[in-house]
Parts: structure tokens; sequence; C-alpha cells
């Protein structure tokens, strides 16, 4: 797998991990707590998805965003980069882990960041691991 | 046996199960037993906020430990649960019971979601602090109000806006 990244990413994939509070199995959608960023940075961790099929994120998220309490994802939004610049945010490409960026630019402003997370959330789609589908 | 009765009799916490820590767990569910006990008296209150205090526990035993949404996420805050509980005691009957969720700072997080152009989110704050937003259609909305023992107006008129009424000339400004 190539993990170099493009200067210009086209899609993004943020990793889910609450079925509570990211996403509804039931409906199959994207809730807007799975963009409300970083309290302390105010970033949004995420993972450009160019050239990649859903199972090879799935893998790569198996791999690199495993967590100690929460295991390995659920799934994740994928997202187009164009919605982005729509809200004022954009995406710096850090590849730490591989393929990994951070999304910046949200308000301090709750509200504000609820609206945003709105919108992101709607316009992404649900890419749930065959097991949670 | 009054639902009250019956909610209180349930065996709302696993002791967090396989999430985090017993002690956490146990502790909040302590304090959702005594928010419940304060809040749910009259009867018809509930029964119908019993659904949502069922998927509130759920959702508390979920949350109740920090990093519970894989990004350094914030514990479930019990003041911004009590908040929250008391707003939905408080929620007309008119309008159906959101669904409920943690954000990242530990607030609980109600949501009405009709579709993806038509849904309300309120984000219940520890000292009361509401934040809430909307997308109506083409519109939107977003700020800030404070809970003061009521819903406060702009609330209301963001939740009208989702569920018209059929009668009034609120619907009529409500049409799409």
């Amino acid at each position: 797998m190539d993990s170099s990244t493009s200067a210009n990413p086209v899609t993004l994939a943020r990793f889910l991990y609450s079925t509570s509070s990211h996403f509804s199995p039931t409906s199959g959608r994207v809730k807007h707590g799975a963009f409300m960023p970083n309290r302390k940075d105010l970033s949004l961790s995420v993972f450009v998805l160019d050239g990649m099929t859903d199972t090879e994120m799935h893998s790569h998220g198996d791999r690199w965003a495993q967590r100690s309490m929460e295991g390995v994802p659920k799934g994740f939004a994928s997202l187009p980069c164009v919605e982005l610049s729509d809200h004022q945010l954009r995406m710096e490409v850090d590849n730490t882990p591989p393929l990994h960026a951070n999304v910046v630019g949200f308000s301090a402003e709750k509200s504000e960041q609820m609206s945003v997370a709105q919108a992101l959330a709607g316009a992404a789609s649900l890419r749930l691991k065959r097991s949670l589908a | 046996m009054t639902a009250c009765a019956g909610f209180m009799d349930l065996d709302l916490f696993d002791g967090g199960g396989s999430r985090g820590a017993a002690p956490e767990a146990r502790e909040l569910e302590r304090k959702f037993t005594e928010l419940v006990t304060e809040q749910m008296k009259p009867v018809s209150i509930q029964r119908r906020v019993f659904g949502a205090l069922m998927a509130l526990k759920d959702v508390a035993v979920e949350c109740a430990t920090p990093g519970w949404d894989g990004y350094e996420s914030d514990p479930l805050n019990s003041n911004s649960l009590r908040n929250a509980l008391a707003l939905l005691v408080q929620l007309p009957s008119e309008f159906p019971l959101p669904e409920v969720a943690v954000d990242p700072d530990g607030e609980v997080s109600l949501e009405w979601y009709r579709s993806a152009r038509e849904l309300f989110a309120v984000s219940v704050g520890s000292s009361g602090k509401l934040s809430y937003a909307g997308v109506f259609g083409r519109g939107k909305v977003h700020g800030t109000e404070f809970w003061c023992g009521e819903i406060p107006y702009a609330l209301i008129v963001s939740l009208e806006r989702l569920y018209p009424k059929k009668q009034g000339l609120r619907g009529l400004f409500n049409k799409r």
C-alpha cells in the first residue's frame, strides 16, 4: 500500500468508534458528533482516503487507529475534501501515522462547531465494516 | 407500580461491563438514579420520558470514561446529565423525544432528526449553557441560550420549524 499522499487530497476518512455519538447503524447516517473537533486544540483527526477501497481503509484503521479502550474503529465516514473549504476549514497532512491529517480552522464557539459538524455529517457517507453493516 | 418505580427497580448499569472502570460507572449510576428520583414525579411525565432515559442510560455507560470516543473526549459530565434530564422533563408533549448522545466535551447532546436537511440539536452544558444548531431546508440556525428551569423560546421556535403545527399562523410560515 502506497502511504504517500497527494498534495491535494480529494476524499478524507474520519474513523468512527461510538455507536451513540458518531453514527446511527439503523438509519445509516453519520451524526454530527463524528465531526466535532477535539476540544483541546480544535482539530479533527482524519486520514486521506484517495486511491483506497473501503476494505483497505478499514484495514488501515485497524493498524493505525486502534485505541486501547475502544479498540479498532467500527467504520469511517467518507467526506469530499471540497466540503471543508465551504466552512473555512483546511486539511494539514502530517502522515503521522501514514495518511494522517488534521482538519483545522474550527471556531472556538460550540454552536458554530455544531453547525459545521452538521453540514459535514450531512455531506459524509457512512462506511461500516461488513460485520456491523 | 409507577413507571418511575419500575425504572428504579431495573438493573440499569452493568457495572460498566467491558467499558471502563467499574467505580466510575457505579458513581454515574448513583447520580443517574438520584436525578431520576428528583425529576420524575408526575406519572404522565415518567411514561413519556422513560424511553429517553433508557437511551441516556446506555449512553452514560458508554461515555463514562475519558477517551470514550477514541479522540481524547471527556467523560459524561454529571451536571450536564442533570440539566439534560430537567430539559427532557420540560419538553412539550407536542414534540417527539430526541436521540441522545454525548459530545467530546462530556456534554449531553439531544438531537431531533427528520432528514439530512431537517434536524436540530442542543448540547446541554454543566453550567446550564445550551448550545444549539439546526438545519431547516436551505436555512440554518445556531446560537446559545441558558437553562433557567424552562426551555428557552429560541429552542421552541426551532422545534416548531422542524415539527410545524397543522393549524395556526406559525404553521403557515413553516411550510416548505
